[in-house]
């Protein structure tokens, strides 16, 4: 017989949302098993790793339906479940779900938009106003936030991170020291992680996104080489191919959000590591618009009243 | 109520606007200003103008249209033909194009001309004060995106234009403000998102009303606002014909889009779905305006006010600039205030809808004078960015780009190195503030941590 998580799991699967108490409940649960969890955490191949989501629920069916359902395949995902999109609350219970029930076949990261600042900026706080009247679902969905790994690093040579690397850190034991249970900083080796991004300059640079910073190739191989890992997979930018290879394949962005925000014509990716860390990528298309959900009647904002 | 003048002789005296509005309490203080009141005057007599017309179908030399208005035609037809000198770069490109950036460099290098072309020469002295909000009405050139504060400036060029009587605040002449001026900057603005891959300006994806834009939607709903045989749920109808802003605003997302409406604009649905009327839908969207655009600082903050648009607070007295008559006596060339910032070669292309910080924008209020903080034994792996003029930018960390040392020293002495003292982590916020500012317009960024009212909550 069904236990109420697998119920949920299959509401939530059909992108329904569960009710506040039981979201209260589910956070709950996650909170206890991630606070076991390693900054970075240690995850076994075979493994497939995921990009951004941004509340796109069956955009994220259809990365299901191509790597296989949890907990048939392992997963690894890299950040930025929530905001933009419609389906933040249904997309990020879900994975939530799927941690409590399968905790070792699932790893969530933290993404910069795992934050309380961010999400009242970019929608995800609206949505669960509006979905839920009050904004308790978003406030359990933040302390889950505060809970969530750095880092994660996948048979010691695979590092995976949402944003990338930090002047601040150049090993990966320093990632282990710090306190992530909080708001991300506005600055710091935590912030970084979760901000910055990779281009194509010597050393580092300012970021125009006012957060982390822009590291070069040197950075990539000097880090690679001191912490014996193979590849940096990393998510935080758009990819108009899914995923973008740089620096002599020594890092991978790796996109999950296909025709973003319903206008950008991108393809997604996932990327599976087979048992010997073998990469293989996988491009997926957004989902047809007849499988979604009918037209929820909501009352206009109260401008309008 | 009548839209107040401002007489040639008094315009001599005015000072240069500037960025004023740097915290909430200057957000306050400026609702309260003259300047703000006249915006919002403006805003209701353009809309009051359009009650019951439909767009016209006239040819931009069409003689039932002022002077004033062709000219403006003019000017915009002459901007939207640097897109055809200025194709986007072939290369590959992550999103945005970099051939805006060239764009918008000649828009700065001929502003000045282009006014000067525009107006009569008793007009002319207003250059200085008009320029300011030109060049801020197409998007940013340096992050290469395009929001509501860049349509409120534009909106606010045309005040400025109205308070000199440039423009006759009379019906026909508002009238044709929006339907024939208004409108042909939209599509403007539409032409350079698509060519050069403008991204949206803070976009709140599915819960905004739109990416980038909002007056359409106003002065729209204004022309519906006694139809009651038109419901507001005829905009989920297709093809919408062309002749409303608030139909032409709603096809241009079907253009860009793809899924679902319900989806991607949800909240144009519910207003569709769930407003009885449009003089409903008007008087909301005035609101919602007026506190999710103008009443953001995020937004507003790069909009710089003063001048024509004045500023009679006194909160900010600290601020004010030098008046024309003074600038004439000084030695120093007249300079837009963020010309020193404006990006004067390419650099970093962000990607496509990227994620900026909030803080980022709270960062950019405190800048200018920060480059003579920046001490001296963190220059020498400095880089110089375009926009700061020639000023070493801090490296993060003077280690950290030498790898081979880098492995030999501990986290907790680079930490130091950052974040050691209050002076060093300014100078840090400080280094961020000299690339923050050359941002301008709407990027909606999230003010503060507090939590959000439910009247933020929309």
């Amino acid at each position: 017989m069904p236990s109420d998580l697998d119920n949920q799991i299959a509401q939530l699967l059909r992108c329904e949302p569960i009710s506040e108490a039981q979201v209260k409940q589910l956070c709950l649960k996650a909170r206890e098993i991630l606070i076991e969890e390693g900054n970075v955490q240690v995850v076994d191949a075979p493994v497939t790793l995921c990009g951004d989501i941004h509340g796109q629920f069956w955009d994220m069916m259809e990365l299901f339906k191509l790597g296989g359902f949890c907990p048939d395949t392992n997963y690894l995902f890299m950040g930025d479940f929530v905001d933009r999109g419609y389906y933040s609350v249904e997309t990020f219970l879900l994975l939530l779900a799927y941690k409590v029930r399968y905790p070792d076949r699932i790893t969530l990261i933290r993404g910069n938009h795992e934050s309380r600042q961010i999400t009242q900026v970019y929608g995800f706080y609206d949505e669960c106003q509006r979905k839920y009247g009050s904004a308790n679902v978003w406030r359990y969905c933040c302390e889950v936030f505060d809970y969530l790994a750095l880092a994660a690093i996948v048979d010691g040579r695979v590092f995976c991170v949402h944003g990338g690397l930090s002047p601040n850190l150049s090993a990966i034991d320093q990632i282990r020291v710090i306190d992530r249970k909080q708001e991300v900083p506005h600055d710091g080796p935590m912030c970084d992680l979760l901000w910055s991004d990779p281009d194509d300059i010597q050393g580092w640079g300012l970021s125009p996104r006012g957060a982390g910073f822009l590291f070069g190739g040197d950075i990539t191989k000097s880090f690679a080489h001191n912490n014996a890992i193979d590849l940096i997979a990393r998510a935080h930018q758009l990819a108009m191919e899914g995923f973008k290879l740089m620096f002599d394949q020594s890092l991978v962005t790796v996109w999950s959000a296909p025709n973003y925000c319903y206008r950008c014509g991108n393809v997604a990716s996932i990327l599976e590591l087979d048992e010997h860390l073998g990469q293989e990528y996988k491009v997926f298309r957004h989902a047809p618009s007849d499988v979604r959900s009918v037209p929820a009647k909501r009352p206009p904002a109260e401008y309008f009243l | 109520m009548a839209l107040p003048e401002i007489l040639t002789e008094q315009i001599t005296r005015l000072g240069l606007p500037s960025l004023k509005i740097r915290s909430d309490e200057d957000l306050v203080a400026w609702k309260s200003t003259m300047g703000y009141r006249n915006y919002m005057l403006f805003l209701h007599r353009l809309t009051d103008s359009v009650v019951g017309w439909d767009i016209p179908r006239l040819s931009d030399e069409d003689p039932s249209l002022s002077p004033a208005i062709r000219g403006s035609l003019k000017m915009l037809e002459r901007l939207d033909s640097w897109i055809n000198e200025i194709p986007p770069q072939v290369s590959p490109q992550r999103f945005g194009n970099l051939a805006f950036r060239t764009w918008g460099k000649k828009l700065e290098d001929n502003a000045n001309n282009i006014l000067k072309e525009l107006l009569p020469e008793r007009l002319h002295v207003c250059v200085p004060l008009l320029e300011p909000y030109l060049v801020i009405s197409f998007g940013s050139f340096t992050r290469m995106d395009y929001g509501t504060g860049h349509e409120a400036a534009f909106a606010l060029l045309l005040l400025c234009l109205s308070l000199v009587r440039f423009f006759q605040p009379e019906p026909q002449e508002e009238r044709n403000l929006v339907l024939v001026v208004f409108l042909r900057y939209l599509r403007l603005c539409w032409r350079l998102q698509d060519v050069y891959k403008l991204e949206p300006a803070g976009s709140h994806g599915v819960w905004g009303l739109d990416d980038s834009s909002f007056l359409g939607y106003v002065f729209g709903s204004g022309q519906l606002r006694e139809r009651t045989d038109i419901p507001v749920s005829s905009v989920l109808r297709r093809p919408l014909p062309p002749t409303n802003l608030y139909y032409l605003s709603v096809s241009r997302i079907h253009e860009v889009k793809s899924g679902p409406f319900h989806e991607h604009s949800s909240q144009l649905y519910s207003i569709a779905t769930g407003v009885p009327n449009w003089m409903k839908v008007n008087s909301g969207l005035f609101k919602m305006y007026e506190a999710e655009v103008l009443g953001k600082r995020v937004v507003v903050q790069h909009i710089p006010v003063g001048g024509l648009l004045e500023w009679d607070s006194d909160t900010n007295s600290e601020t004010k600039q030098p008046s024309i008559d003074e600038l004439k006596s000084s030695p120093a060339p007249l300079r837009a205030p963020w010309s020193q910032q404006s990006p004067t070669t390419t650099f970093r292309l962000p990607p496509a809808t990227r994620t900026q910080a909030p803080w980022a924008a709270s960062r950019a209020a405190i800048n200018t004078a920060g480059s003579g903080l920046i001490p001296t034994s963190f220059a020498t792996n400095s880089m110089s960015m375009p926009g700061t003029h020639g000023v070493t930018l801090l490296s993060p960390s003077p280690r950290s780009s030498q790898p081979s040392t880098a492995s030999t020293t501990g986290p907790s002495s680079s930490q130091t190195s950052l974040h050691s003292s209050p002076q060093l982590a300014q100078t840090n916020a400080l280094t961020f503030g000299l690339k923050s500012t050359v941002e301008d317009g709407g990027s909606e960024l999230a003010s503060s941590t507090r939590p959000r009212t439910t009247q933020d909550s929309i």
